[in-house]
């Protein structure tokens, strides 16, 4: 339990006849890049809303480093960052301006707008109205506000919402750069490939329920699906054909799944002599998810 | 709570629609004072009509003084509409526009956020009224300088030059009371709508019945009339009567501010236990 930041046990919320959430019990370890993985609709925006208060009805307990926390505690926004949904401004205010109204509300300095704004490459345009952003520049402007504080948690529903690939790029590592600066991060996402690619940590909301948290590494072990790189893969095709089931196969990756758990050693010797530049073991994720 | 406060006042006074009224009324006054001294002597023909039979009038009885009695009278009942133009929007425009997502996210208090609101509300109304009328006595004055203002009350009543302005004053306190429960039911309204349309509609088609029961002269409207806010928006004419009808005005202070209180209440209540899912 001592490797635990947040708790959540039992929250169920319900709008009228419709059951948000039902029972959902999980927990997000310290310093974890933690995910919550769910279809739209699943319930992962209701829980977001109801730690900062946001939603004020709800049932369960939350317990935030061991100490079970009131509904509607200031410790909930004191020391927790959020994004929530898409991200909202004064749009006939300017980026700065917006932040120096959240500022003034946080116990923040000024020279920490800049910070932020840095953070997220949007010094430059910080004098523009929000009106004038585009939907990347303004999530990206949320996740600034959400870092205004400096939060020991960063709640971030949909992170990558409306950002090009460079911008899914600059958020992932930002988000990297949090973890390694000692900070919990906890997404919501629809997006299997997000939370294989950062989290460290996820669970599956579906339909109001949720799974058990699991560790990524714990989930990369169970699965037996293998990324294979080989230059001229056609002549190394048939051979894997013979081994394993072959689940795709472009320009010269084939993405092998085998019936048993092997090693990479045993693929190794396997491909012998044949040109294999990488292997990698891919997450089941997809198979997780479906079948949770 | 100043840090909240502003906050508030930069979001509100930020908007273009906060100036409206400040631009209308700008605008306005200078072009009613001037049609008053342009058709002066019609008006008080209008005016004094038959009376010309029993007085000798020497001079015109049309000056600054006069020209703000007419302007506050015809305008005060438009009032109301203007008063709603920040509380409409200053709840209901941040469920709208999700901007609650963004600011009752931080380590600030439900109550305090709705307490900065309100005072916000309430001195924009303040701040309004005091411009309408002593803008306007300020343009009359220069306009059409000063004098005797000549009212009616039993019969003719002559204010003289000094015992005038403080009776202005008094008008505006009084209807300022009026205007300030207009807002708090404005804001009631803005606290459960999603859209800033909705409570200005809401409330004028609320002052429009009340001023309605005040006007259609039925002993039932007639008995319940003192206890609504509505029945005094016209209160400022009670300022230049002799003697002054305090006691009506003291009704005026604790009708309107029960009525004010009662709508801050429930939209406080309403505020702060609300779920915000916009």
């Amino acid at each position: 339990m001592d490797n635990i930041i947040l708790d959540f046990q039992n929250i169920s919320k319900s709008y009228k006849s419709i059951k948000a959430l039902s029972d959902i019990s999980f927990s997000i370890p310290k310093n974890s890049i933690f995910g919550i993985l769910g279809a739209n609709g699943s319930g992962k925006s209701t829980l977001m809303k109801i730690l900062p208060g946001l939603i004020m009805d709800w049932s369960g307990k939350i317990f935030y480093n061991n100490k079970l926390v009131e509904k509607n505690d200031n410790i909930l926004r004191k020391d927790f960052g959020y994004l929530i949904e898409s991200p909202t401004f004064y749009e006939y205010l300017s980026a700065k301006k917006n932040l120096e109204i959240l500022s003034r509300i946080s116990d923040v300095k000024e020279n920490h707008i800049e910070y932020v704004l840095d953070l997220v490459d949007l010094n430059h345009r910080c004098f523009d109205k929000v009106h004038e952003f585009s939907y990347g520049m303004k999530q990206r402007l949320g996740i600034a506000q959400a870092l205004l504080h400096n939060p020991d948690i960063i709640i971030l529903d949909e992170p990558n919402n409306g950002l090009d690939p460079n911008g899914i790029h600059d958020m992932i590592k930002l988000i990297k750069n949090l973890k390694a600066e000692g900070k919990t991060i906890c997404i919501s996402t629809h997006n299997l490939k997000d939370v294989e690619e950062i989290c460290t940590h996820f669970t599956v909301f579906r339909k109001g329920k949720c799974s058990q948290s699991k560790s990524m590494i714990d989930q990369l072990k169970q699965s037996n699906k293998w990324l294979i790189n080989m230059e001229n893969s056609d002549s190394g095709i048939s051979l894997l054909k013979e081994n394993f089931k072959i689940l795709n196969h472009f320009d010269n990756k084939i993405l092998i799944q085998s019936d048993s758990e092997i090693t990479v050693n045993q693929l190794i010797k396997i491909l012998k002599g044949y040109p294999v530049s990488k292997i990698s073991k891919q997450s089941n994720l997809i198979d997780y998810f479906s079948n949770d | 709570m100043i840090n909240l406060f502003h906050n508030e006042l930069i979001k509100a006074f930020y908007k273009r629609r906060t100036y409206i009224s400040f631009i209308l009324i700008t605008f306005l006054i200078p072009v009613i004072v001037y049609a008053i001294d342009y058709g002066a002597i019609s008006l008080q023909t209008k005016i004094y009509g038959q009376m010309e039979d029993s007085f000798i009038f020497i001079g015109s009885i049309i000056n600054g003084y006069l020209s703000t009695y007419i302007i506050v009278a015809i305008l005060i009942t438009h009032m109301p509409f203007l008063s709603t133009i920040i509380p409409s929007e200053i709840i209901s425009g941040e469920y709208s526009k999700g901007t609650f997502r963004l600011y009752l996210t931080r380590s600030i208090s439900r109550k305090k956020v709705f307490i900065s609101k309100l005072m916000v509300v309430y001195l924009y109304t303040s701040i309004m009224m005091f411009y309408f009328f002593f803008y306007s006595l300020l343009v009359s004055y220069i306009l059409l300088g000063g004098g005797e203002l000549i009212v009616f009350h039993k019969g003719i009543l002559l204010l003289s030059e000094d015992d005038i302005i403080w009776r202005f004053f008094l008008g505006y306190v009084s209807s300022n009371l009026v205007m300030l429960s207009v807002s708090s039911l404005c804001l009631l309204f803005s606290s459960f709508s999603k859209n800033s349309v909705t409570p200005i509609i809401s409330t004028i088609s609320i002052v429009f019945i009340g001023s309605a029961i005040s006007f259609i002269p039925i002993d039932i409207f007639e008995m319940v009339d003192p206890y609504l806010f509505t029945g005094y928006i016209d209160i400022f004419l009670l300022s230049f009567h002799y003697p002054v009808p305090y006691d009506i005005f003291g009704n005026c202070l604790i009708v309107c501010s029960l009525w004010s209180s009662l709508f801050v209440f429930i939209a406080y209540y309403n505020f702060n236990y609300r779920d915000i899912l916009e």
